[in-house]
């Protein structure tokens, strides 16, 4: 079953097309990488998704209700962690909780042990009464995560969750989305943090200038944008012959991907010449690599 | 439609947290600017002053409790509404399953409880000083209701027209206030001169003012139909028009 699936989605404001058709679907239990360079459309397309924005045409589904029409299941299925830090400033972190469960239609006596088993997942335990602005950067986006999750959505979008946070923090958050996506909750991620895309999304879908630009499963994409090169060291310089997609560099001999087929005719070239060779290597293409070149203007 | 009681009893807790949390700054500065006016103005220079066979000091009380209704009904929703723009804690809100009717009714009930809590306990305040039989108490309560109505409507479209705090001054400090003063809190029209008293008539606070007086003492300087019927038209248009902007989701959502 589709989990979300956004049609033709158009956004317009101040007369600039933000979003321009959009259409794509996440599966559920997926783990999807939504990407784009800084002011590409996903902030906006996720605003459409969540009702942070007014769309002129289109439609979005969650679980096969339409986000306006039957707007409030949709949004109990959906929890969401913005990238900024926007909790009351009057509650503190376990308020922060069972009020948003408020929200969501759950009573404070039964959002109450939800709200305790968040905070002590999310290591803050010891922090229930404490003024959220006392809190750390980490703990605040820790919260943020467990507020997202205290309705028990079956959608999480995240913005930017690991903004800001340390490397270890960032490997516990990776585990727990893992452990997350295993439980079955379905997850919209964007990021900055390209090797967390490719670490964790099992489908990645690239947006550039309101279009999207490339909307395919992680594998297939790494393997048809790859273009990653074969190196070969040599004990000398070899001398330069024309060959398609091969490069000669003193002593080293890049051979792209897409000019494998004459490895063949690379290596006789430097038997010839009776060169030895050190060492081969193959080099991928990172998917930092990819959206670069991608969304390179 | 079902409606999302829970959601909406949370957003009215959170407005009385927020009173609670900041309450020198919302509950004892009204009650004691109040009784200040009093000692001033009813206990000393209003002494051996009558109005309509009232005391000066049982004249002023009407008006000074429905001053602080219109403030504080006006700054409740205005601040919070704001605030919550300001530092984007809204988006829990306008992302959670609540319709723009609940969230906008949610605010205003805040700013009801928050002027009547006001306006009884200046009211307590002065009954130790004064005996007074009231006139009307569904009056009274009609009153606070529309008029808080009205000032919650009106800070909710400032707050959302509002882009930064100095926005929310402009209508206290060049209208409410002013209107205020003139609207007969310390003095009855009939003391203007005629060309005044009949400026006076196109002041909409005047009718609040004079239609509380009279729920209380049982004096007026109007029918107090007229005032009754004029409030209630002014806090349904505005309540009306503020859910419209909220649902239209103005300077709220991109």
């Amino acid at each position: 079953m589709k989990a979300l699936s956004v049609q033709n989605l158009h956004k317009s404001y101040n007369g600039f097309e933000a979003v321009k058709g959009i259409s794509f679907d996440i599966e559920e239990g997926g783990f999807f990488g939504f990407l784009g360079p800084n002011g590409a459309g996903k902030t906006t397309t996720i605003n459409c998704i969540i009702g942070l924005a007014n769309f002129q045409q289109g439609s979005v589904n969650v679980f096969g209700k339409d986000n306006l029409k039957d707007f409030r299941e949709v949004r109990k299925l959906i929890g969401t962690s913005p990238q900024d830090y926007n909790f009351d400033p009057y509650l503190s972190a376990i308020d922060v909780l069972t009020y948003q469960a408020g929200y969501y239609g759950i009573r404070k006596r039964d959002a109450l042990p939800r709200a305790e088993e968040l905070l002590k997942q999310f290591k803050l335990e010891r922090k229930l009464d404490v003024d959220f602005r006392k809190l750390s950067g980490g703990m605040k986006r820790r919260l943020t995560l467990a507020r997202a999750l205290v309705h028990n959505p079956k959608i999480l979008i995240l913005d930017e969750p690991t903004a800001g946070v340390d490397v270890e923090l960032r490997h516990e958050i990776h585990a727990y989305l893992k452990k997350l996506n295993k439980q079955g909750i379905t997850i919209l991620l964007t990021s900055h943090y390209l090797d967390e895309v490719e670490k964790l999304c099992n489908h990645i879908c690239i947006i550039d200038n309101g279009s999207i630009i490339a909307n395919e499963s992680t594998k297939s994409l790494l393997k048809r944008l790859d273009d990653g090169h074969t190196e070969i060291i040599t004990n000398k310089a070899s001398k330069k012959v024309d060959i398609e997609h091969v490069e000669f560099n003193k002593n080293k001999i890049i051979v792209w991907n897409r000019g494998k087929r004459n490895l063949k005719q690379v290596f006789s070239h430097i038997q010839q010449q009776n060169i030895g060779v050190l060492d081969i290597k193959n080099v991928n293409d990172s998917l930092e690599e990819i959206f670069l070149r991608l969304t390179k203007k | 439609m079902s409606l999302n009681w829970i959601g909406l009893w949370t957003i009215i807790k959170r407005e009385q947290v927020r009173t609670i949390k900041i309450i020198n700054q919302v509950i004892w500065p009204p009650i004691i600017s109040s009784i200040l006016y009093i000692l001033i103005f009813g206990f000393s220079i209003g002494r051996n002053i009558e109005i309509q066979q009232v005391s000066y000091f049982a004249f002023l009380i009407p008006g000074l409790i429905m001053m602080n209704i219109i403030m504080s009904s006006y700054e409740e929703s205005s601040s919070s509404l704001f605030l919550g723009k300001f530092i984007n804690y809204i988006q829990e809100l306008l992302i959670a399953p609540l319709s723009a009717a609940e969230i906008v009714i949610g605010f205003t009930i805040g700013s009801l409880i928050r002027s009547f809590v006001i306006a009884n306990l200046i009211l307590l305040v002065f009954l130790f000083f004064i005996d007074i039989s009231f006139h009307s108490i569904p009056l009274y309560l009609f009153f606070i209701f529309f008029t808080s109505l009205l000032f919650a409507s009106i800070g909710i479209i400032v707050a959302l027209w509002a882009e930064k705090f100095d926005n929310l001054a402009i209508l206290n400090t060049f209208f409410i206030t002013p209107l205020l003063f003139l609207g007969g809190v310390f003095h009855s029209i009939r003391l203007l001169p005629v060309t005044f008293q009949k400026l006076s008539l196109f002041n909409p606070l005047f009718y609040m003012i004079d239609g509380f007086r009279y729920s209380i003492l049982g004096i007026s300087d109007v029918n107090p139909f007229w005032s009754s019927l004029i409030v209630v038209v002014l806090a349904i248009t505005a309540f009306w028009y503020a859910l419209f902007l909220f649902k239209r989701g103005y300077k709220l959502k991109v």
